[in-house]
């Protein structure tokens, strides 16, 4: 229960963290696209209601599809009605045309990216992240990474703010807000798991410091954002130009003396001008056909851009996970020293949206390509059902079989839990290892005993006091 | 497909039976060692090489003996020592003085089975001469390469304990090695029934031999085609890739390595009249073909971690292919 109290803050704190560079992402976005109705505040009001909503879902004893599909049906109400305020803010409520407008503009490749397609993959992005934060459970680890992962964001935001020479306002107290967040939220992670100094017994005079280093870093930032102004800045940057153009200008002089001590050489006639430069005729028609059209040449950059943030992105993750591997191996070799292994909730969001890319990609491929599987096929995978839903009983008698087991030493540990199910276990694996890892799928006449054997597992009648306890349990489960 | 399916059913059948025989031929001889009497004839199948490893006096040179007298095919020993010369192993071009001209002594090597004896007892230079014959079946004397016979296989055995006047092979040697082996000491009863065996005359003597070198090469035909699903493969290659992922291992096991295990564990299918390849044969065999391949650190080797703990510990971990 204290645990669960400490969760709340924990979240708050996290998506204080998320919401800043979030917010730095948006105003960026927002400057590119030369602002108009792209607000990012109110974009951002969906982080909450996403993971409210969430957290709402996860109360209800759906399936995963029907979750899944509410919480896209929220996500699609959510985003068109802040559509719908903030592009077409009509006062007529009968104004019915604007979804078509929307769409419109969803498709226009041409003006990409316009404030309607980054509202709506923004929103997609924050709506998304408000639900993993639902889903999260928050510890030490996650707040780590959570915070490398903001930090690498927002270095990655900023450095393309300078480069496109933007000005977005209130950067200083989002940098500050952000370091507040994380450094509160770990300083909460690691007392909440109860080995922290914040809950040892010079807590006080630790929090004392903590707070009064949060303090420093807020006041250090505030003064340093109001003395570091961009004149100073230019003033600075002017010395090493100043010094540059003097040493130049002195290279300058000693060539120019040293040249006047050559002896000078008789002029060079130099040939007559020609005629006027020759005006550049029109190219022929057939260059007109290699020419691309301007939308698959915006897709192109697209893509490219895309690429090279792909490649940006990854560098820095390799980059980050070496230097924390290096300081590892550093402490590892340090004696007495103690570390916490960092396994990141960041790192298996992405390894799974990776992996649930490439399965979709997998399934389509295999939709264009009409792999339809065969009737013989189907029947493999219905031995592989029979399989499963062995493995589900066994693991709900309290038997469940280890990711390393083979089906064999599985069997072994089935038969000598619930003895009386030894034949029909067998059966079934016999069955089950053949059509899993022979080239040859089951025969229906091996199916069908191999279902027969299934449903007899499953409607054996149970004697009171004549069977063990441990196979009455496992007959009551399968029915 | 039915008479594709009969025809490998055949075929896995003969090399079943050839199995079952080879088993019951050797056991007149070894008594209660099935699973090394086994370790022999995959690594036959797949015409791999065997290190018996175990402590003197319970049957390693016997036990490779007798797997040779049960093949219809050359067989060679080489008793290794310290002054052992590579000459010895691979033969050596003599200078014959009636017909004035160089000619080559072939050494004992060039065989079908050879039976390297003791041999971490050999020097490193002589062990050296071993790496071209097993990993390429060639041995080449004065720039002149002599292809080994086939089948070919060589079975050596060494004994862990003794260190004195010995020198341990090296890795590249150890990863040429298809399988290892340990006999371990029998139980009272087959201690009993050696006794019992042993006790009027040497069964060696009256070995007959029952697989001949044509049958054998046709049998390394036939267990490649084994089929082995995607998923068991990708296991092979997990567990070979946890080798070197292991904090406690210095160096992980080769590509060979898992070459070795995929062939192996297809053998070892065969001969149990499958013609699909199982995770338990891979768990089965790994202790086996990947022991002697790795390298474990020192101050994990001091905390008492071996090598086949941190096989079992890995094939422990590694998910197995079930859905």
């Amino acid at each position: 229960m204290e645990r669960e109290s400490r969760h709340g803050p924990l979240i708050l704190l996290m998506g204080g963290m998320e919401v800043c560079w979030l917010y730095t992402a948006l105003l960026l976005a927002a400057a590119k696209t030369g602002g108009g109705a792209f607000s990012p505040a109110l974009i951002l009001s969906l982080y909450p209601v996403s993971w409210g909503y969430e957290r709402l879902l996860r109360r209800r004893p759906w399936p995963w599809l029907a979750r899944a599909g509410a919480s896209v049906a929220g996500w699609l109400l959510g985003t068109l009605t802040l559509a719908q305020w903030l592009f077409w803010p009509a006062p007529d409520l009968l104004y019915v045309s604007w979804p078509a407008a929307f769409a419109s503009s969803l498709i226009d490749l041409v003006s990409f990216p316009n404030p309607e397609q980054l509202f709506l993959v923004s929103g997609a992005l924050i709506w998304w992240l408000g639900r993993r934060l639902a889903a999260l459970r928050p510890h030490y680890a996650t707040v780590i990474t959570e915070f490398q992962f903001g930090l690498a964001m927002l270095l990655i935001l900023f450095f393309m703010a300078s480069q496109w020479r933007l000005n977005l306002p209130g950067l200083v107290l989002v940098c500050l807000a952000f370091f507040a967040f994380s450094f509160g939220g770990i300083a909460l992670a690691h007392g909440a798991e109860g080995k922290g100094w914040l809950y040892s017994a010079h807590r006080s005079q630790w929090l004392s410091i903590l707070l009064f280093a949060v303090c420093l870093v807020f006041a250090f930032g505030l003064l340093t954002s109001a003395i570091i102004k961009p004149e100073l800045l230019k003033i600075l940057l002017s010395i090493p130009k100043l010094l540059w153009h003097f040493v130049t200008e002195l290279m300058r002089l000693i060539f120019a003396f040293l040249a006047s001590l050559l002896p000078k050489s008789d002029p060079v006639l130099m040939p007559p001008p020609g005629g006027p430069p020759a005006v550049p005729s029109d190219p022929p028609a057939w260059v007109e056909l290699l020419r691309l059209p301007p939308w698959v040449r915006r897709v192109g950059q697209i893509v490219v851009s895309g690429l090279w943030l792909i490649l940006l992105l990854a560098a820095l993750w390799s980059v980050s996970s070496q230097i924390v591997h290096w300081l590892r191996l550093k402490l590892e070799h340090d004696e007495g020293a103690s570390y916490e292994p960092l396994s990141g909730a960041f790192k298996e969001d992405l390894s799974a949206l990776l992996r649930l890319i490439l399965d979709r990609l997998s399934r389509l491929l295999r939709f264009f390509r009409r792999d339809r599987p065969d009737p013989v096929s189907r029947e493999a995978e219905s031995a592989r059902h029979i399989y499963r839903q062995l493995l589900q009983l066994g693991a709900s008698a309290g038997c469940p079989r280890h990711a390393a087991q083979t089906p064999g030493e599985y069997l072994l540990v089935l038969n000598e839990r619930f003895p009386a199910g030894r034949p029909e276990f067998s059966r079934i694996t016999e069955h089950y290892v053949a059509a899993r890892y022979s080239p040859f799928p089951p025969t229906r006449g091996a199916l069908e005993r191999m279902v027969k054997t299934w449903d007899r597992l499953k409607s054996r009648k149970v004697q009171k006091g004549k069977k063990p306890a441990k196979d009455r349990e496992l007959a009551e489960n399968g029915r | 497909m039915n008479e594709t399916t009969a025809a490998a059913g055949a075929d896995l059948e003969r090399l079943r039976t050839t199995a079952e025989r080879f088993r019951s031929n050797v056991g007149k001889v070894i008594v209660g060692k099935e699973a090394p009497i086994d370790l022999i004839f995959v690594a036959l199948l797949c015409e791999g090489h065997v290190l018996i490893e175990d402590v003197p006096g319970v049957g390693k040179t016997l036990l490779a003996k007798a797997a040779a007298r049960s093949l219809n095919c050359t067989f060679r020993r080489i008793q290794c020592t310290p002054d052992l010369l590579p000459s010895d192993v691979v033969g050596v071009q003599f200078f014959n003085q009636k017909n004035s001209e160089f000619e080559f002594r072939p050494g004992p090597i060039l065989a079908n089975i050879v039976l390297v004896d003791e041999i971490n007892r050999a020097m490193p230079r002589t062990q050296s001469a071993l790496l071209e014959c097993m990993q390429e079946q060639q041995v080449t004397v004065d720039l002149t390469s002599i292809t080994l016979p086939r089948p070919f296989m060589l079975i050596a055995t060494q004994n862990p304990i003794e260190l004195e006047g010995t020198f341990p092979l090296p890795e590249a040697q150890l990863d040429r090695f298809l399988l290892k082996a340990k006999l371990g000491y029998p139980s009272p009863g087959e201690e009993s029934a050696v006794l019992s065996r042993f006790q009027h005359a040497n069964p060696l003597e009256e070995l007959q031999s029952i697989v001949d070198a044509s049958e054998l090469l046709e049998l390394q035909k036939i267990f490649r085609q084994v089929f082995v699903d995607g998923s068991v493969r990708d296991y092979i290659v997990k567990v070979n890739a946890a080798t070197r992922e292991n904090p406690d291992i210095k160096l992980g096991t080769s590509t060979r390595a898992a070459l070795g295990l995929q062939a192996a564990s297809q053998a070892m299918a065969g001969i149990r009249g499958r013609g699909y390849v199982l995770p338990d044969d891979v768990k089965a065999l790994a202790p086996h073909v990947l022991s002697h391949r790795i390298i474990v650190k020192t101050e994990a080797r001091l905390r008492g971690r071996t090598e086949d703990g941190i096989i079992e510990e890995i094939l422990a971990t590694v998910p197995v292919p079930v859905d």
